[in-house]
């Protein structure tokens, strides 16, 4: 029989598709030999005649290797590339209208430096992250999986870490004490290590895999990830980021409870994990508050959520002027005085780096007029779209799972920043950016879009589920059997 | 010859689609059913319903999943959805 499978999977070049297909050729010639041996066979005789009725395994393999190749999602690909294209051109006509004032953002090549305002700064991030997205194509996202928990534990560990040694260095610097070197060497080791945190979204859906066939053991396993992932993600005032990384992570752990990863009572567990991570910060959040525990800035920040009408949108302001193409025209004081909307955008207020990222779709409605910002926006929202669609076409459950999970994060994070940026959200100091679009973020998105491509490209070699486990193989017999 | 064995492998498409048209099966319960009923297409080459069912399925017409039965995981194959509502 192994003799059979062997020849047949030897015609088969795509190595991953090999233990799917030889699992289910062993079964069932397994079968057959059960058969024969019912009829009166003995054993060597049932399994010779069971291997014969196969038939010749070279001609089956050459049939079933023209079925399992590896496969390119070739409209992501292109998709991706129109998106950086579209990027580019927005940001040149962008780049005409700089900053005020510079807020110290620039990359080094060799030989030069490249302002955060200039094309070329987002065209390195465009190139950078197209290759990343080649790279993860090349990468098995199952392998990642496999890892899932020792990376994750290497990420948090990391952030933790540089998390409390800033915290360390800004309150010596604060007091006026020296910073010892070690400090500043750990400082510099670790640095880096918070713009790698969204990447847990994708681990997540590899950890609770593993957990596949628990009860409510693997559930509270689950939860507590979240948890860790949740706090240890807001850093120094990244709440909004791990508030998206969350709500991420809580998709994922519903899709695998509605896929029965978990083995739970679905709708009841659902709505409760659901509420217990809006309920119990919102509480925490209430209490503070009215305890006046929080800092000032922080309260600035509640107020802003209770109260968003009195809370100053200068989006709005800015965008009640823009027109369907080029640069617009406010008025104030009853239209004694106007402005053009480029030159109020390239006023003070929105050149610093968190408001270059949260209000880019204000700069460019602003600069480039309204069509021009629908046309990014539409380009933007499509692409994720087309990644969930992409995702949906492999029966790996991992798969979805970790997809899912990927676009999500990318699609919640261009929600609230269309949402702040055109002035419908209420402006608070958040972190949100225009996946494709915002500098920083470019690098992440095509990132997730190359985990896309990976699980697209394995989509007819790997069943609806694989072993993921790192250690022996009669260990995961006896766990599924049990559970 | 090239024109017989596409005839050959349409033929064999429409048995295992009407086949799975009756029921949900895995690939040796389609052998057995089929020689039961005298119709095994398949005789003395078994492992060839396996290129027909994976190129089915990555074609989207049939979806498989899995379920143990008697013992095993076995691997299930089913029309999909959108070719059974155009019956």
């Amino acid at each position: 029989m192994e003799e059979y499978i062997k020849m047949l999977l030897e015609q088969v070049r795509f190595q991953k598709a090999h233990k799917a297909i030889g699992d289910e050729l062993r079964s069932h010639i397994e079968d057959q030999i059960e058969n024969n041996i019912s009829e009166g066979m003995d054993k060597e005789t049932a399994e010779k005649t069971a291997v014969e009725d196969m038939g010749d395994p070279v001609e089956a393999g050459i049939a079933l290797d023209k079925v399992h190749r590896p496969q390119v999602a070739w409209g992501v690909i292109v998709a991706a590339i129109l998106v950086g294209i579209v990027g580019i051109v927005i940001k040149f006509f962008l780049s005409n209208v700089p900053s005020s004032t510079y807020d110290g953002m620039a990359i080094y090549i060799p030989g030069k430096m490249i302002l955060a305002d200039d094309t070329g700064y987002y065209i390195h991030y465009v190139i950078y992250g197209i290759a990343v997205m080649l790279i993860m194509y090349l990468v098995d996202y199952t392998t990642v999986a496999k890892y899932s928990e020792i990376i994750a534990v290497i990420l948090l560990f990391s952030y933790s870490m540089d998390t409390f040694i800033d915290k360390r260095i800004a309150n010596l610097e604060a007091n006026g004490d020296v910073i010892p070197n070690i400090y500043r060497s750990l400082s510099g080791f670790f640095s880096g290590s918070g713009s790698r945190v969204f990447l847990l979204v994708p681990l997540f859906a590899g950890i609770i895999y593993k957990y596949r066939g628990q009860k409510y053991k693997g559930l509270i396993k689950s939860l507590i990830w979240i948890v860790v992932i949740g706090l240890v993600s807001i850093g120094r005032y990244q709440q909004f980021r791990a508030t998206v990384i969350v709500i991420c992570l809580l998709a994922e752990l519903t899709i695998a409870i509605q896929k029965e990863w978990i083995k739970v009572p679905k709708a009841r567990t659902i709505v409760s994990i659901w509420s217990l991570f809006a309920i119990i910060p919102i509480a925490i959040i209430r209490f503070m508050y009215n305890s006046r525990l929080l800092s000032v800035h922080k309260m600035d920040v509640v107020r802003a959520f209770l109260a968003p009408t009195t809370s100053k949108n200068q989006a709005k302001e800015i965008l009640s002027g823009v027109k369907a193409f080029g640069s617009g025209t406010v008025s104030y004081f009853g239209g004694k005085l106007t402005a053009s909307t480029s030159s109020l955008v390239s006023s003070g207020v929105f050149s610093q780096y968190i408001e270059r990222e949260s209000y880019v779709i204000t700069k460019i409605a602003a600069v480039l007029g309204g069509a021009l910002t629908f046309a990014v926006i539409a380009a933007v929202v499509a692409l994720i779209v087309f990644g969930f669609v992409t995702t949906a076409k492999t029966k790996n459950q991992l798969g979805v799972v970790m997809g899912s999970g990927c676009m999500m994060w990318l699609i919640i994070n261009a929600i609230f920043n269309i949402g702040v940026g055109t002035g419908l959200l209420p402006s608070f100091y958040h972190t949100s950016f225009l996946p494709f679009i915002s500098d920083h973020k470019v690098v992440a998105s095509y990132a997730f879009l190359g985990i896309i491509l990976s699980i697209y490209k394995y989509k007819d070699a790997y069943p609806q589920h694989i072993d993921i486990t790192i250690y022996s193989k009669s260990k995961i017999s006896s766990r599924e059997i049990q559970d | 010859m090239a024109e017989e064995l596409s005839h050959e492998n349409e033929n064999n498409e429409s048995v295992v689609l009407k086949l799975l048209s009756e029921k949900d099966m895995y690939g040796y319960e389609m052998i057995k059913t089929l020689r039961k009923r005298a119709q095994n297409v398949f005789e003395k080459k078994a492992g060839m319903l396996y290129p027909l069912l994976h190129g089915l399925e990555s074609n989207g017409t049939l979806n498989s999943y899995e379920q143990y039965c008697r013992g095993k995981m076995r691997k299930y194959y089913s029309i999909a959805k959108e070719e059974k509502q155009e019956e």
